[in-house]
């Protein structure tokens, strides 16, 4: 079953612990610019939105790779750089829309989130966030509980009308 | 008939601010509330006959601690809050 | 080095230079960071009689090693220096993502020196460090300078900036980052507006390591795990703040209303963190790292109070109301926004406010000496002096130097409610005796964070001691004391004492830094900081006579509600806190004491 990193902007609260959960995980060091997870502050509108790569079902970046170190794993559905194939063209930075691809210069290779799989497969950012404003679920269960969401919502509209 | 102010969430698990009661000693005004607040409240704030840590309970301003706890008596015109603590570890602790 | 990054940016803003410098590893073990190595740099290099606002003080960023770490609320950051407010030390914290970003530049510390010519402002790009003209800033609020500042470096550069009221050198001036974190007390923006410093900016992409990650991380995690099972950090403080303590405490009986003349407030509920959380509020929101995210995004919707910021805190709300009387909570919320635009401190300038209206009231401020009656409950009064102190204009030149200046020019000193000169917070210490002897002690002058008894008088936590008695109130101011000071060296931020003890942040420390810590070494080196602070005010001419209370306090009851008659019993607890400190009947740390913890 494949495994989505769930965001919910509405609940972050901008405390950015995920880039630091992130730069110690895979880089042993308390960077925020070394995340492959950002949070987007807008201050005066109040809203946070933290990003990160949502691995594509056709990928950009492991399409163009042209020594195929950007690889799907087959059980969770996730893409990781195979480090030792990347030799740092960047040509996956050129092709992602999103901005996902991360550039490690000293080490001269590109960088992504691939669910933690390159470590342990127990994304670091989910473990740290408070709030919940990120989950790693199984990818039916987010879609699942949306439609409940919203159908609860009708219910409370449905009992509010057809009072008689 | 004494009054009862419910400060921060406790006031979301009763579903109002204040409510009014007739009660002896505190204990007794504790287990009044479920008649207007629901039977399963009190639950929330006493259990075999102890309150729940976190849970503090003022009569006219001061805590029934030092007065004679649950067992502190109550009269018609007295002020009853309860708040939740629950701060823990602080300094030393 | 780990934890710390190794080094101080000594800017001398007389010749313009910045020069990076190492960071004493001995010191740093011994100090730690933030509070306690800040105000070590500090009390080594100033004159402890300098003129505060003379080029000769120093204003000191200090961080510490767990700043910039993903320890749970690991971004605090302290500016030390010598108060103009007080004529004591100045040690006043923040949060936020400025000090983060410090470290991230590769520093400890920033030690501004000397004075500029003209309004500058430092731009710490990485490892480069320039110090721009800021003659288009100076005047701006701290959020059109904010805004400004990122345009002309980069537009995720954080900024910690001043007001116009620290321009203008106002005793209530603070500093505030990422627009609404407030460095607020004891009038640190004036020394920053006295060295002609407009703002720090600063964009870092280097690192902040830790000796043993793995451990690290595990007392981390359990940190986290710990705040997240508390019901005040997990539920209390992120649903309504810190204003819960309204009803609480004017439940209590020992609320200051209108200038510490009555004690509970008829008007508390309206203002009350209840109906903050029903109206105003649009979310909360984290500082960095911030397993708790307290912080109160607001807005005012519609009418003639109109505005959106973040706050009220309880502080802040109880300064600019209840203490004034105004019961309005969108007045309220709107001189709170304008505080933190203009760079004011809230307590200091809500307790000036209150103080002129007593003082008016009373008939001892001639109705030509203001523009308009200031009485209390008023709030449009309230939020027109907030304007006029944060543009030191008319009665709001002299308000803005805080209610002792008030009061002593108009020849009643004895009205101004606070210790050393600055405004006591909001609690009466008549109705939580452990409060009192905390404000007349506080190095910094009168401080509720210093040694925070209600912990134990109203919340019961480690212990439930009655708020009335002075019964064990020595003990527990100490240990408090020294406890915070050692959180405040550490550089995260005090709320997490809330959740979890300080033998929760060793093993943090300890793994950040390498250096051995243990809890033993830790409470020490809090009471070393303390009696450092302690050292540097009798040089700077305070005595024990300082740590008093006005008569109001110690002579007058309150006179109504829980807590009627009381009055604050210094007298009987000082001489035993004295004792327990290990200083002599007048206050003064012996000999003995200072050789116990190595300062002497």
């Amino acid at each position: 079953m494949a495994k989505v990193l769930v965001i919910h902007p509405e609940r972050c609260t901008a405390c950015r612990a995920c880039e630091l959960a992130c730069s110690m995980k895979h880089h042993g060091e308390f960077n925020p610019s070394r995340s492959r997870i950002q949070v987007n502050i807008f201050l005066e509108e109040a809203i946070y939105i933290p990003t990160t790569c949502t691995q594509c079902d056709q990928a950009w970046c492991a399409k163009i790779c042209p020594t195929n170190a950007i690889v799907l794993d087959e059980k969770t559905l996730a893409y990781k750089v195979v480090d030792d194939k990347c030799v740092g063209c960047k040509m996956c930075v050129l092709a992602c829309p999103f901005g996902s691809m991360v550039l490690f210069p000293e080490k001269g290779k590109a960088e992504k989130c691939d669910h933690c799989l390159s470590v342990d497969g127990d994304p670091e950012c989910v473990k740290f966030c408070t709030p919940k404003a990120l989950e790693y679920l199984d990818e039916d269960t987010e879609v699942r509980l949306r439609q409940m969401a919203t159908a609860m919502k009708l219910k409370e509209t449905f009992k509010e009308v057809t009072v008689s | 008939m004494a009054v009862v102010t419910f400060l921060g969430d406790i006031r979301r698990a009763a579903g109002r601010t204040t409510v009014a009661v007739e009660a002896d000693t505190v204990a007794g005004a504790l287990a009044a509330l479920g008649a207007s607040v629901g039977s399963g409240f009190a639950g929330l704030l006493v259990r075999d006959r102890v309150l729940l840590p976190d849970v503090e309970v003022l009569l006219n301003g001061r805590n029934i601690q030092f007065l004679a706890g649950l067992a502190t008596p109550l009269g018609p015109e007295d002020q009853v809050t309860i708040f939740q603590s629950g701060l823990r570890g602080y300094p030393g602790g | 080095m780990n934890g710390w990054r190794g080094h101080i940016l000594r800017v001398n803003l007389t010749r313009g230079t910045a020069k990076k410098e190492p960071l004493d590893p001995k010191l740093a073990r011994a100090y730690i960071g933030g509070r306690g190595l800040g105000t070590k740099l500090l009390a080594d290099e100033i004159d402890p009689k300098v003129d505060p606002l003379a080029p000769g003080n120093k204003l000191i960023f200090a961080t510490g090693p767990l700043t910039g770490t993903g320890a749970s609320t690991g971004g605090r950051y302290m500016v030390v220096t010598k108060s103009p407010l007080t004529g004591a030390i100045a040690c006043s914290n923040s949060g936020g993502y400025f000090g983060p970003e410090v470290k991230y530049c590769g520093h400890d510390f920033i030690i501004l020196e000397g004075r500029a010519k003209e309004p500058v402002y430092l731009w710490l790009d990485n490892d480069r460090v320039e110090i721009r003209p800021a003659g288009t800033l100076w005047g701006k609020s701290t959020h059109e300078a904010e805004d400004q500042l990122k345009a002309e470096t980069h537009p995720e550069a954080k900024v910690s900036a001043i007001g116009p009221a620290g321009e203008k050198l106002a005793f209530t001036a603070c500093i505030l980052n990422d627009k609404h974190r407030a460095a607020g007390r004891s009038g640190v923006g004036a020394v920053m507006g006295s060295k002609q410093v407009k703002a720090i900016v600063a964009k870092g992409s280097q690192s902040v390591t830790v000796a043993r990650p793995r451990d690290f991380m595990a007392a981390s995690l359990a940190v986290v795990n710990k705040l997240k099972a508390s019901p005040v950090t997990n539920e209390g403080l992120p649903k309504y703040g810190t204003p819960i303590l309204v009803n609480v405490i004017n439940a209590h009986g020992f609320l200051p209303t209108r200038n510490f003349q009555q004690g509970q407030f008829e008007g508390a509920e309206q203002v009350s963190g209840e109906t903050i959380a029903d109206t105003i509020l649009i979310k909360n929101k984290g500082c960095f790292s911030c397993t708790i995210a307290c912080a109160r995004v607001t807005e005012v919707k519609t009418g003639k109070y109109k505005g959106a910021g973040e706050g009220p805190e309880y502080e802040s709300g109880w300064a600019l109301g209840i203490s004034t009387g105004v019961s309005n909570l969108e007045a309220i919320t709107k001189a709170n926004y304008l505080c933190n635009e203009l760079g004011m401190d809230t307590i200091e300038a809500g307790v000036a406010v209150a103080t002129a209206m007593e003082l008016y009231e009373r008939g001892y401020i001639p109705a030509g000496d203001v523009a308009r009656p200031l009485r209390f409950g008023d709030a449009e009064t309230l939020v027109w002096l907030i304007e006029e102190m944060g543009h030191r204009r008319g009665f709001g030149e002299l308000a803005a130097q805080g209610g002792y200046r008030i009061a002593e020019r108009y020849g009643h000193p004895e009205l101004f409610m606070g210790s050393k000169k600055q405004a006591f917070p909001a609690y009466d210490g008549r109705g939580a005796q452990g409060m009192a002897l905390g404000y007349a002690t506080s190095n910094r002058g009168a401080c509720h964070l210093r040694g925070y008894t209600i912990s134990v008088e109203v919340f019961g936590i480690p212990k439930k001691m009655d708020p009335f008695a002075i019964e064990g109130k020595a003990e527990v101011s100490k240990l408090f004391q020294d406890v915070a000071s050692f959180v405040d060296s550490c550089g995260i931020c005090l709320f997490t004492t809330f959740g979890i003890g300080a033998e929760d942040i060793v093993p943090m420390l300890d793994a950040a830094t390498g250096q051995g810590y243990t809890l033993e070494e830790c409470l020490k080196i809090g009471e070393r900081v303390w009696n450092m602070e302690r050292l540097f005010n009798l040089k700077a001419g305070l005595s024990g006579k300082d740590d008093t209370l006005p008569p109001r306090i110690l002579h007058e009851g309150i006179p109504e509600g829980p807590a009627k008659g009381m009055v604050g019993r210094l007298g009987e607890m000082l001489p035993e806190y004295y004792r327990l400190r290990g200083w002599d009947t007048a206050g003064v740390p012996t000999k003995a004491k200072l050789k116990e913890l190595a300062l002497a």
